[in-house]
């Protein structure tokens, strides 16, 4: 394991440093002639002054003392091109001056220094300046008199350094390897750790979640966080090596808040990697197998086939025992624990509704086949083909995680890379891989041009390369991308006035950005900037209900984000402008329509809309609770409350929100969007199936208009009317008879009451072709062109990836379930929660 | 919610000043051809160029009024042989029907009342001149003026000449 991921352990090196202080080198250039070290310490000079002062230095070669040349060493000319190129060591090139060195260990120094530098004086070559070095300390003002009264004597510069000056470059240079080979100090060595750069991250890291886990009030109300930040702090400690029990203790307390919590997904999450730890990390094999049947427990219904990957990864480390001999196969009850995991995958593999998830437990299904029948050569070859089809199958699914399999079985190659038919699995592999590369590689730079252009405020070019940035992003490898094109393609549209289609890229994104890797989510921030959004449209298009909804779902994200220690004071500040921008709303409501919203106070505290709950209250004329909330100085007199809410009142976000409602509290809403000269009216009763229904159709409409080139369509109704409806007469899809001509009253799209749970188990694909079919016809229905113009439209359209951008995320409705489920989205829902909070 | 695709409408792109010419210059032909005796009386009636001031006040061309004169002339025409509208019959004897009227005069009063209905169905039909497929049936007539308006610039161009129906009445353009 340590071999194959060695990104996994600690990268944490014992160096061992000499323990030389500042006192020992004192010391022992006190005592050098006492050991008769007066060359050593010459030596230890020249070298010194060389990191020091300047690199090109000569050594005396003559008899000790200076010999014939005077000095104890001096300078060499250095060419100016090699002056020039070279790296020299110091900031400093040589000079070109010629200086000279005289190095002494005499207590006497004055003496020395004048008798040193008169010989240096009298020689034929000529210094410039003049260095004495001595082991005896200096007083400073000594030393100062003594340089100045030589150079003024001898007519160059002398220069004197003394202990202070050696120990002084010993100490803070480094240099202290120099001085023990040099001078002969005797020290002892300590064992200092160096952090690797992957443990000094872990443990900045890990430092600061135990401050965080220590401050349980953070939590309060979130164990799933807390627990995943135990999980997050156990695998830190795991990979920084830390003792055991400590190890064990965070995965335990991890494991215990996930079973509180009932997150089967994250319990087998805790459970998986403590039994991995326990394994690779702690070689306990018995502690391993109680851990894996503890977790083994919660696979029965899982609804993710990671999990199952999870407990098969476990099983094969127990498989891998077997063949070792260390454990017995009644032991391990290998096949008994196989047959479960199968089981599961074979439930999940089926559910066509899910077709990433579906294919991916189809894919494992088809690995512990191929694990099975091992021993078989028709089974492998059949195993190796079902793979091959499992990616290939694979290449439309964005999130199955495609490369991650691929990577893992090239891994796999050395074991099973002689098995016949992993070479025709292999070309797929690599086949497909590169196609799916060159696809992202595409994609990025899309997404970088797209972004440009919308910075340069070219919206439609911006949201062409952004929306197929997005479509070719969308692989798990590239998500977070993918998201950020997908939030770039929402604010796109909401600049060109289409909040529906924009509505309908933000709930993409929210719903795109749940991913969680390991219980915790992956893009929080990507989440939040989505929900935010959803707030922002749901407010333009009206909905008060859904905006509360989406309002709340921020609030509960931005406490995430908080949590995950982010500084979140600017985003907290822009849910705070949401709250008092739907403050401004209901001032500006006629009165008769602001009474619908009696009763919708508690529902707003609940969801942190403090400013909105305040202004609906002056709007329903509640002056008596108006002036318990606001502060004592606004409430003086009957004026200044006025004041206050009629500045509020005519804030500009007034100007940006919608003329009217949608009808929240009927039996049925209109929707309405205007494109090209043409309004689109959607009447659907007000159920969350048919409204979900609705709003998908109206975001697909103007995504695929958007770009559409409005002077190759001829449309010739100003008018297009849809009915959205329930009914046991209707039928899951309603039919669109292609072939009649349009009913001049609308489209009558009446479904079966149980149609949100078609849209939830039907292939999404087939949800898609129905959408095409629809768009397609109301295209032919609504304009005049002949059929070859629209055609070529539509190749055009074809190119563009429009369909894609446009459908490629429908059913939005099983979105909108993931995130913020059925009820928050309508008004009595809000209602509910002011009578029962 | 109003996008800003839904402001300002482009020309569309079967749009083609010359080609829109030429079937002026056709329509002209064809009525003076067909129905020259019967604009000769109308251009004489003072009620038929009260109507038609209206006419030109909306904007309709001389062409125009010429093309839903020969229209009414035509309905005229089946109602006297009773043939049965619409129909494929109708359809196959167009060119014969219209060849008929050559030296055929209806009374001015007919047209007076049967005009403001045939104008509408003028936009209509002229949909068809422009190659464009209609596939429903439900056009509304001031929704097709619309787009034939702003999109085609259908009742923009003329060929130069003194309204027909003016005051005094103008002369056929040169063709």
């Amino acid at each position: 394991m340590r071999a194959r991921h060695p990104d996994l352990f600690s990268d944490t090196l014992s160096l061992t440093e000499p323990l030389l202080t500042k006192s020992i080198i004192e010391y022992h250039l006190d005592t050098l002639t006492s050991r008769k070290q007066e060359l050593n310490f010459e030596e230890f000079c020249r070298r010194l002054i060389e990191l020091e002062i300047c690199p090109n230095i000569k050594p005396q070669t003559g008899p000790i003392g200076g010999g014939d040349s005077k000095v104890d060493a001096s300078t060499y000319p250095v060419a100016p091109s090699l002056t020039e190129r070279c790296y020299w060591g110091s900031p400093d090139p040589p000079s070109d001056e010629t200086w000279g060195f005289a190095f002494s260990c005499k207590k006497r120094w004055k003496e020395k220094v004048k008798e040193d530098v008169k010989n240096i004086a009298s020689l034929e070559r000529k210094f410039t300046k003049v260095f004495y070095i001595t082991n005896q300390f200096t007083r400073d003002k000594t030393r100062a008199q003594v340089e100045l009264e030589l150079s003024n004597k001898f007519g160059f510069e002398v220069h004197i350094l003394d202990r202070a000056w050696i120990v002084n470059k010993i100490i803070e240079n480094k240099r202290e390897d120099l001085a023990i080979e040099t001078l002969g100090i005797q020290v002892s060595y300590a064992e200092k750790p160096q952090l690797g750069p992957l443990d000094a991250s872990r443990q900045r890291e890990f430092d600061t979640l135990l401050k965080r886990l220590s401050q349980p009030e953070l939590y309060f109300g979130n164990d799933f966080v807390l627990a995943q930040d135990y999980l997050k702090a156990a695998k830190l400690a795991r990979s920084l090596e830390k003792p055991r029990h400590e190890v064990d203790g965070l995965f335990s307390k991890a494991r215990t808040l996930a079973e509180k919590v009932g997150n089967k997904g994250q319990i087998i999450r805790c459970g998986y990697h403590h039994a991995w730890t326990t394994y690779w990390w702690f070689e306990d094999l018995s502690s391993f197998e109680r851990i894996y049947s503890e977790t083994e427990g919660y696979l029965p219904g899982t609804v993710d086939a990671e999990d199952c990957e999870l407990v098969h990864n476990l099983w094969m480390l127990l498989y891998g025992e077997i063949t070792k001999g260390k454990i017995t196969q009644d032991r391990a009850r290998l096949n008994e624990r196989l047959s479960n995991i199968k089981k599961e995958l074979d439930r999940l593999a089926r559910e066509k509704n899910r077709p990433n998830n579906a294919l991916y437990a189809e894919t494992l299904l088809s690995f512990t086949d191929l694990i099975e029948g091992i021993n078989d050569e028709s089974k492998v070859k059949q195993a190796f083909t079902q793979l091959k089809n499992c990616l290939s199958k694979s290449i439309d699914l964005g999130t199955y995680p495609l490369m991650k399999l691929i990577n893992r079985f090239s891994e796999m190659g050395e074991v099973f890379g002689g098995l016949p038919g992993y070479d025709s699995f292999f070309a797929e592999m690599v086949s497909i891989a590169r196609d799916r590369l060159s696809e992202t590689s595409e994609g990025e730079l899309l997404f970088i041009r797209g972004m440009q252009l919308l910075d340069m405020n070219n919206l439609k070019d911006g949201l062409r390369c952004l929306g197929q940035a997005r479509v070719k992003l969308a692989k798990r490898e590239t998500l977070e991308k993918s998201i950020h094109a997908s939030l770039g393609c929402s604010i796109a549209y909401m600049a060109m006035g289409l909040h529906w289609a924009a509505r309908m890229e933000a709930l993409t994104s929210a719903h795109a950005s749940m991913i969680t890797e390991d219980a915790s989510f992956e893009f929080p921030l990507e989440c939040f900037f989505a929900s935010k959004l959803m707030g922002w449209l749901e407010l333009r298009l009206g909905r008060i209900a859904s905006f509360i909804a989406w309002h709340r779902f921020s609030w509960f994200l931005l406490n995430y984000i908080k949590s995950q220690g982010y500084n979140a004071e600017k985003l907290e500040e822009e849910l705070m402008i949401q709250d008092e921008v739907l403050g401004c709303f209901f001032l500006n409501l006629d009165h008769k329509v602001v009474k619908e919203f009696d009763g919708l106070q508690n529902g707003l505290e609940r969801a942190n809309l403090f400013m909105s709950k305040l202004a609906l209250l002056y709007a329903l004329g509640d002056i008596d609770n108006v002036v318990k909330e606001l502060p004592k100085e606004l409430t003086e007199n009957k004026e200044k409350i006025d004041d206050y809410f009629s500045k509020w009142k005519d804030q500009p976000a007034s100007e940006q929100m919608p003329d009217n409602l949608t009808e929240e509290t009927h039996s049925y809403r209109k929707f309405e969007t205007t494109l090209m000269g043409v309004k689109y009216y959607i009447i659907t009763r007000n159920q969350f199936g048919p409204m979900a229904f609705a709003e998908n159709l109206l975001g697909i409409i103007e995504a695929a208009l958007a770009l559409a080139k409005w002077e190759n369509l001829a449309f010739i109704v100003d008018k297009v009317n849809f009915v959205v409806d329930i009914d046991e007469s209707g039928n899951n899809p309603p039919s669109l008879e292609l072939d009649r001509p349009p009913d001049p009253d609308g489209y009558y799209m009446i479904w079966k009451p149980d149609m949100l749970e078609w849209l939830r188990k039907t292939n999404p694909k087939e949800i898609k072709d129905y959408f095409m079919q629809l768009l397609l016809k109301l295209l032919a229905d609504t304009t005049i062109d002949p059929l070859e113009d629209l055609s070529q439209e539509l190749e055009r359209w074809h190119k563009e990836d429009t369909f894609s951008r446009a459908i490629g995320m429908s059913p939005t409705c099983l979105a909108l379930l993931d995130i913020i489920g059925e009820e928050d989205h309508e008004l009595r829902y809000w209602y509910k929660a002011s009578t029962t909070s | 919610m109003n996008s800003d695709t839904g402001i300002k409408p482009p020309l569309h792109r079967r749009f083609d000043k010359n080609r829109a010419m030429e079937f002026i210059r056709n329509r002209y032909r064809h009525c003076r051809n067909k129905i020259a005796k019967q604009v000769e009386v109308l251009q004489k009636d003072a009620a038929f160029r009260e109507k038609c001031k209206e006419y030109y006040k909306r904007g309709y061309k001389d062409w125009v009024i010429l093309t839903t004169i020969l229209n009414c002339m035509i309905n005229f025409k089946i109602q006297e042989l009773g043939l049965k509208l619409p129909s494929e019959e109708v359809r196959n004897k167009y060119l014969e029907l219209s060849n008929m009227l050559q030296n055929t005069v209806y009374p001015t009063n007919k047209f007076l009342e049967n005009m403001d209905l045939q104008i509408k169905f003028h936009s209509i039909l002229a949909l068809n001149t422009y190659g464009f497929e209609l596939r429903r049936k439900d056009f509304k007539p001031d929704v097709v003026e619309k787009f034939l308006r702003e999109r085609m610039r259908h009742f923009d161009f003329d060929l130069p000449h003194k309204p027909l129906f003016g005051e005094p009445p103008g002369s056929w353009p040169k063709m």
